[in-house]
């Protein structure tokens, strides 16, 4: 009698653990097929690959319309230099896109970085990044970037099928939750026609917009012991964006 | 005998903590420990913005830098239970303590077993 009741306990026990242990690996399960999370309201939505984004039709409208192609090359670079560290980061997930008349006079664009794409080259730290008390992926997961105008594009550069123009971004940056007007002199937009030699590496006629910048964390409510107290992380953070765009949409590149 | 144990721990202890110190200084005296990763790699070697070499996208901004893609020894350690733990700090830091505790007197330890059972 007495072993009977032992051996029920162990096998209650044991259906315990296993029935806790399928439990969790259902839902790690679950967590896995989650797509990325959708874009927050007032921004254009993603598509459903959450390769590139639901251009709005008035816009498209425009002009041609070139799509971020993500996963490739870096995109975006970020130095912090603090007293006490200089920490870099980048991304290479940003997707979005550009408009273009036909006069080559960029006219609309949004992008959408991936807060939990930043890499640091720490797994750690970029988990850090993510928390609430630094950029808040699960609220915000996106950094977006919005064109409002494009102020004195000026042809720089030209040569067999490439066009390059200097111009100032104006536009709308979205950190953290908190949205801000941007000015971003000096950039430059390289379009490049579609040939034998950029066949191999992407399709379409292609856009490459270049520009480097600095935002204050501060102007985005980015508040945290590290920056003001630690001083390890500085409260200027120098971005270096590099985008290649293509009028061939990502889901149907080769 | 028991000299001889000694010096052969603070001597052992003293190499550890040297090469985790030289490892840190090899791979840059970074804060962090850091590993190579394949996403890096892929890149670094995508090509795409190869294709804007001739069109002087760069020439007023310069190339867009990127994240160093290699293994570097960090003076802390990360606070997390996996790899990115190891640091100057873990390996050097217990390694000087017990070549510490190596070179304390001999009779330190019996003396003070000694001075507790006179004082009962």
């Amino acid at each position: 009698m007495h072993f009977n009741s032992r051996l029920i306990m162990a096998a209650a026990l044991s259906l315990l653990i296993a029935s806790t242990a399928s439990a969790q690996y259902g839902n790690r399960n679950k967590k896995k097929h989650k797509g990325p999370p959708p874009a927050p309201q007032g921004f254009v939505q993603h598509a459903e690959s959450g390769k590139s984004l639901l251009v709005p039709k008035d816009q498209a409208s425009l002009g041609t319309v070139f799509h971020a192609l993500a996963d490739r090359d870096t995109q975006m670079h970020f130095v912090s230099k603090a007293p006490v560290e200089t920490i870099e980061g980048n991304s290479n997930r940003t997707i979005g896109y550009a408009v273009v008349r036909a006069d080559d006079r960029l006219i609309a664009g949004e992008w959408h970085l991936p807060v939990n794409s930043i890499d640091t080259g720490n797994k750690t730290r970029n988990k850090h990044l993510t928390k609430r008390e630094w950029l808040n992926a699960k609220k915000n997961p996106y950094i977006i970037f919005k064109i409002l105008e494009v102020k004195d594009q000026k042809l720089a550069k030209e040569g067999e099928g490439f066009k390059t123009y200097s111009a100032t971004l104006v536009g709308e940056f979205t950190i953290h939750g908190v949205t801000n007007k941007k000015t971003i002199p000096n950039a430059t937009l390289s379009f490049r026609t579609q040939s034998a030699s950029t066949e191999k590496v992407a399709q379409g006629d292609l856009l490459a917009i270049r520009a480097k910048y600095s935002v204050l964390l501060s102007d985005y409510k980015v508040e945290h012991p590290v920056i003001s107290k630690k001083k390890k992380f500085a409260n200027e953070v120098k971005i270096d964006t590099s985008l290649v765009l293509s009028t061939v949409a990502p889901e149907k590149q080769g | 005998m028991v000299r001889i144990i000694r010096s052969v721990i603070v001597v052992c202890c003293l190499f550890i903590s040297l090469q985790a110190f030289m490892l840190w200084t090899a791979t840059g005296r970074k804060a962090l420990t850091r590993f190579p990763t394949e996403e890096l790699t892929q890149q670094a070697d995508s090509g795409l913005s190869d294709l804007f070499s001739d069109t002087g996208l760069n020439d007023d901004l310069g190339e867009v830098q990127k994240l160093d893609n290699r293994f570097t020894f960090g003076l802390l350690p990360s606070p997390a239970a996996n790899a990115e733990a190891v640091s100057l700090m873990t390996v050097a830091g217990p390694a000087l303590l017990v070549a510490l505790l190596a070179i304390q007197p001999i009779g330190w330890s019996k003396r003070k077993s000694h001075h507790k059972n006179d004082s009962e």
